[in-house]
């Protein structure tokens, strides 16, 4: 049965967004650069805010609160790990994108590269990259908003178009300009959204007759305020390990590096963030360490599967702020989807000579459209990659920053190993997805570590060989 | 503070979000490790903003 409040408020939602679009119209000039980066005319708050809801997606109010809710306080350290990481990577590498962009006038992070090593071949290989990765994280954001309309009484063909027509209108209207301004208007909801969650979460708690300080005692008597079992040494670095790159490897945060107007706007979109994503994370884990108490005081049942926790907890609130918060975890999914489009397919047109707004939008669409079947058809293996798709996109880590330092020296040495390290690196990922499965292959230890750290070892030792061998051949000869 | 010493301290940083949960506070029972990664954030967030808006 269709939920009305739902119904009413996704209408709602989808009636602000496009209407912000729309007003964000009249700066769009219509021309590829601003198309994909406002041609870096953004200010602070629309850089910080678009950052913001790239990077937190579905994934925060569903699949990490399940996680604390099943494992405990070590999903905090996993979370702000990449937090820490980020922002010492966006006031450092970061800094230094964002002043070559405005000299470079790059659309994409493939193109970047491009010019960082003098080289065509790698730009390809890139975008190449991107599509492989993309589209079964992009088919994962659209299969996993099932849940959320299923709370609103929809069926998964339903979920599927609009969240797909959705995505695809918030690109259309105005590119980059009416991502970004529909993207800070969703990261206020999805902030607003866990806010009221995590208040409802605390009044639960008493109302079911379990104080603050039971909730405090079970959850440290059964050792979920410290490394429960499932965090062992290897399963943390396997998470984290992605995570803590992800700010050099993941196109649709890169190029947001790209779109704020001046130096200001940069440092202030970076500080913007930080304490967004420290408040987000904080209000998601205690949230799910309050589920965790609840469950282990029978309140909730215990042993949910991680992805079911929030819409279980959706179904014992009031209809109206369920929906709400079902809707705010949409806006979350399609903040991310949308964002990573446009920057799938910026990659795409970089390549391409003849370059127009109607083939970007062309382009669009038909990655909006695979991922849309790829979620409908249910394909297990390729929705099951997208829990690979950081770990396949590590070998860009140090290809990205290497180039960034040192890219005032390029060469065809250089420009040939960093394609070697990007396919060794993509394709020992992808061995192992097909051998293991992606989920198993994701958390697999071998030799000791997990499969994204050698991925990354080994990956930046045959960039580093090139550059030594560089620097070799490139040493003045004694006469 | 020179960016010698800004990188010492944030890989430093990063390998405290590894080692101290590891070696020192694996099995707390109170708000131990809860408050550390939030302090190790916290440190981070400080450090980089601060070099970060130094930066001309």
């Amino acid at each position: 049965m269709v939920r009305v409040e739902f119904t009413v408020l996704l209408g709602l939602h989808i009636l602000a967004g496009t209407l912000l679009a729309l007003i964000s119209r009249k700066y769009f000039t219509r021309n590829l650069r601003d198309y994909y980066t406002t041609s870096s005319r953004l200010g602070a708050l629309l850089s910080a805010g678009t950052y913001a809801a790239t990077t937190y997606s579905a994934f925060m109010m569903v699949g990490l609160v399940g996680m604390t809710y099943a494992t405990g306080v070590g999903a905090l350290g996993f979370e702000l790990l990449y937090l820490a990481s980020t922002v010492i990577l966006l006031s450092t590498i970061g800094y230094r994108i964002w002043m070559l962009s405005r000299e470079y006038k790059w659309i994409a992070p493939s193109q970047m590269l491009r010019d960082l090593y003098n080289s065509n071949a790698l730009s390809l290989i890139v975008a190449a990259i991107y599509l492989f990765a993309m589209i079964p994280y992009l088919a994962a954001q659209i299969q996993g908003l099932r849940a959320m309309f299923s709370y609103g009484g929809l069926g998964s063909a339903e979920a599927t178009v609009i969240s797909a027509i959705l995505v695809y209108l918030w690109i259309f209207i105005a590119g980059m300009w009416s991502v970004a301004l529909t993207d800070t208007y969703q990261g206020f909801l999805m902030l607003t959204g866990g806010l009221l969650y995590l208040c409802w979460a605390l009044h639960h708690a008493p109302a079911s007759g379990v104080s603050s300080a039971e909730l405090f005692r079970v959850l440290s008597s059964n050792g979920y305020l410290g490394l429960t079992s499932f965090w062992s040494f290897t399963t943390f670095l396997a998470y984290t390990l992605p995570w803590a790159f992800f700010a050099v490897t993941n196109p649709q945060v890169i190029v947001r590096l790209y779109v704020p107007r001046d130096e200001r706007a940069y440092k202030k979109s970076v500080t913007y963030f930080y304490f967004y994503g420290f408040l987000y994370t904080l209000i998601v884990v205690l949230i799910g360490l309050v589920a965790a108490g609840l469950a282990l005081r029978g309140v909730i049942p215990q042993g949910m599967q991680w992805d079911s926790v929030t819409p279980y907890l959706l179904n014992s609130m009031h209809p109206l702020l369920g929906s709400f918060i079902a809707v705010t975890v949409i806006a979350a999914a399609v903040s991310t989807a949308n964002s990573i489009v446009l920057a799938v397919s910026g990659s795409v047109v970089s390549l391409l000579t003849r370059r127009t707004l109607t083939l970007a939008r062309t382009i669009d669409a038909v990655l909006v459209a695979a991922s849309a079947i790829v979620a409908l058809m249910g394909v297990g293996f390729i929705v099951d990659l997208s829990v690979l798709t950081s770990v396949i996109l590590l070998p860009l880590a140090p290809v990205t920053i290497l180039g960034v330092y040192k890219h005032n020296r390029t060469s065809k040495v250089k420009a040939h190993f960093a394609i070697m390290s990007l396919i060794i690196g993509v394709g020992l990922g992808t061995y192992y997805a097909l051998v293991l499965g992606p989920r198993r292959a994701f958390r697999e230890v071998v030799s000791g570590l997990p499969i994204s750290a050698w991925i990354l070892l080994v990956s930046g030792l045959v960039l580093l060989v090139g550059y030594t061998i560089e620097a070799i051949r490139k040493r003045p000869t004694t006469l | 503070m020179n960016r010698l010493l800004y990188r010492i301290i944030q890989v430093a940083v990063i390998l405290c979000f590894y080692l101290v949960p590891y070696l020192l506070l694996a099995e707390v029972k109170g708000f131990e490790l809860f408050a550390t990664w939030i302090g190790l954030t916290v440190i981070a967030g400080v450090m980089s903003l601060f070099e970060l808006w130094k930066k001309r």
